[in-house]
């Protein structure tokens, strides 16, 4: 990994472009904000979680709050929408309709860090060449890890809107693990905003999160003792799990890219031990008498292992 | 091995059955203890099933298998090694581990008798078979020839030799058979 | 155990059986553990005729494992043959590229599991493996809103839910 990490920065340095006036945080900073507040619709390739889906993807910012809305292509047809951090998903086949809130706001395409300069010794950020994607030009920017904890990634940026039109992630031998393309994308017009609601934009992007039903990390009866370096507390929810309508308590640590998500509920007549893996994701799942506990995250597996062991009772 | 990669969890287990002697052998080589063997062979084929998509097919499934039981095997005498802190082998290379005289010798006397009596009575066995058996048998085993290279050293057809390397391997087994019962 | 299959199992042993002949006599050894008794001790016969320490797997070998395997979600399989390596990439930034990605993926995935219909197929019975997967999706779930967008197990799944979250 050392080595791969070492081969990246030369290769980052060699291919700069000696026009560029931006470093791979800045373009970072950039790509945030356009993503949040920028009107734009396209059509999306997503390879995730094992599958490819091809969907119409629309965005728009209106009053301070996001919008995005997923149309599928193919059967099952699905439109699935997220209004800030309200979630519905709507079969239209079948007409039902399933509907969630998640603690805080998660763009489908990528999730980035407000700040990246606070990962400054997490992560490199370098830019890295330019290509063509979708037909327009899209700057390169690679992600890399400084430690074996977290994945890499590259984002390609295009170079008019600042808007992200491929994102790959890399798994630690190097190979694609999951990606979002773009292969068309359209920039609309900005709806007209007065100065106070760009003021409340402004303050909404800032803040980055639409916290509601959470609490304070604190309130947690448990601890989290080990995680990786620049990963922050997010939130702690008590869920009720889509499925088996079990309630769990939930805490969220993310460092801006990835997310890690510790479960804790009573266990089962049998408590469920070990690694589990899907794509990119990895679960690490351990027993304390009488409690699941659950480590989950876009992460390696030493990540959630390392996780989901420092988790103790307050 | 498409099947496999397909999913087919039940293509999969016979892969095991056909390999695993020889995998938790291989491993033994490394760990030198054949209850920790079989444990580090297990986690090489879960090793293996989840890199199935990474297998490409340009080389034989098994070396394929061998080179990922190596590497478990390996890493698993570099874990061992850290939780024995009286160890002063170099962690930095798994190779050094692999010839460090530091590293304890694990096996059971107990383990080490059945080993004897098994490999005495195996010896005994091939002694006593006919000299065609003994001959086509050892060249097989000890020297790895395949059938056809016995085939030409003993100057007989191949079905010949195939019976011959059968009827050698049941009468060891005969043998055998009541040690392990 | 019949004796033409003992006779086979002894070309197994050497890699002498083709797979036509191999793959039925692999089935009647995971049944059969008088052959996977005979199979244990040709191996023992095997390794003591090169001189070696004798370390065999142990009878049940394969059945622990398939159990342990059962436990596994699906994984993606096969990955793509030629890897978009993160190294090559890089190198070819001086290049004007035109990924045809959507293109190449299509035909790649046709054969492609698709682990979610089987974590939900499995979620229908009570065996501690479908328990698991059933835990694992509910987690995702929870963990990331972008799973919705990828579950395309069909409606199945979701007729089962009686309701939504509230608002």
């Amino acid at each position: 990994m050392r080595l791969l990490f070492v081969f990246l920065l030369f290769i980052s340095c060699a291919f700069a472009n000696d026009d560029q006036t931006l470093d791979g945080r800045q373009w970072l900073e950039k790509v945030n904000h356009a993503m949040k507040t920028l009107n734009y619709h396209g059509t999306v390739v997503f390879m995730k979680h094992g599958q490819v889906d091809t969907m119409r993807y629309r965005h728009t910012f209106e009053s301070g709050i996001e919008t995005e809305r997923l149309t599928s292509l193919n059967s099952p047809l699905r439109e699935v929408t997220r209004h800030s951090n309200e979630i519905s998903c709507l079969y239209k086949e079948s007409q039902q309709k399933v509907e969630t809130q998640h603690p805080i706001d998660r763009s489908f395409i990528v999730n980035l860090p407000l700040k990246p300069e606070r990962l400054h010794d997490e992560y490199l950020f370098a830019a890295a060449g330019q290509e063509m994607i979708a037909m327009r030009p899209a700057q390169i920017i690679a992600v890399l890890p400084k430690d074996d904890l977290r994945y890499a990634r590259k984002l390609w940026i295009d170079t008019a809107s600042l808007l992200p039109l491929k994102v790959e992630v890399y798994g630690q031998d190097g190979k694609t693990l999951e990606q979002v393309l773009f292969t068309e994308l359209n920039v609309d017009a900005l709806t007209t905003q007065t100065d106070a609601d760009q003021t409340a934009a402004d303050e909404e992007s800032k803040h980055h999160q639409h916290v509601s039903q959470a609490e304070a990390f604190e309130k947690s009866p448990f601890e989290l003792k080990n995680w990786p370096a620049g990963f922050e507390k997010i939130f702690f929810i008590r869920n009720t799990m889509q499925q088996s309508k079990k309630t769990v308590d939930h805490l969220l640590i993310s460092d801006g890219f990835s997310s890690v998500s510790v479960y804790f509920e009573a266990k089962g007549e049998k408590g469920i031990e070990g690694l589990r893996s899907l794509g990119p994701v990895n679960s690490y799942s351990r027993v304390i008498d009488d409690l699941q506990i659950t480590a989950l995250g876009e992460v390696p597996v030493q990540t959630v292992e390392l996780v989901a062991k420092g988790v103790s009772l307050r | 091995m498409r099947r496999v990669q397909q999913g087919d969890k039940a293509a999969f287990d016979l892969l095991v059955i056909k390999y695993q002697h020889r995998i938790v052998h291989l491993v033994n080589r490394y760990v030198k203890d054949p209850s920790e063997a079989q444990d580090v062979a297990q986690d090489s084929f879960i090793k293996a099933y989840k890199a199935l998509g990474d297998f490409r097919g340009d080389s034989a499934f098994y070396t394929w298998l061998y080179r990922i039981a190596i590497n478990t095997a390996k890493n698993y005498l570099l874990s061992r090694s850290r939780r024995h802190s009286d160890y002063e082998v170099d962690m930095q290379d798994a190779e050094q581990i692999e010839n460090a005289p530091q590293l304890k010798d694990i096996e059971t006397p107990e383990h080490q008798l059945m080993n004897d009596q098994i490999i005495a009575v195996i010896k005994s066995a091939i002694e006593k078979l006919p000299e065609e058996m003994r001959i086509a048998i050892t060249l097989r085993e000890f020297e790895g020839m395949s059938y056809e290279e016995i085939a030409e050293a003993m100057d007989c057809p191949i079905g010949t030799v195939r019976s011959r390397i059968f009827r050698a391997r049941e009468a060891i087994d005969e043998k055998l058979n009541p040690l392990l019962g | 155990m019949q004796a033409q299959q003992i006779e086979k199992l002894s070309l197994l042993v050497d890699d002498q059986l083709d797979n036509a002949q191999a793959i039925p006599l692999l089935k009647s050894v995971q049944r059969d553990p008088e052959l996977q008794a005979k199979l244990q001790r040709y191996a023992l016969i095997s390794q003591a005729l090169k001189g070696e320490q004798g370390a065999v797997a142990d009878l049940d070998f394969a059945e622990k494992l398939k159990r342990q395997l059962k436990s596994e979600p699906v994984y993606f399989l096969p990955r793509k043959k030629s890897d978009d390596h993160f190294k090559k990439t890089s190198l070819a930034v001086a290049a004007s590229v035109v990924l045809a990605v959507v293109g190449f993926y299509a035909g790649k995935m046709q054969n492609r599991i698709q682990p979610f219909a089987e974590i939900t197929t499995a979620a229908q019975s009570q065996t501690p493996a479908d328990q698991m997967n059933a835990q694992f999706k509910d987690y995702l779930q929870a963990h990331d809103n972008v799973w919705y967008v990828n579950n395309n197990v069909g409606v199945k799944s979701y007729a089962r839910l009686a309701s939504y979250q509230p608002k």
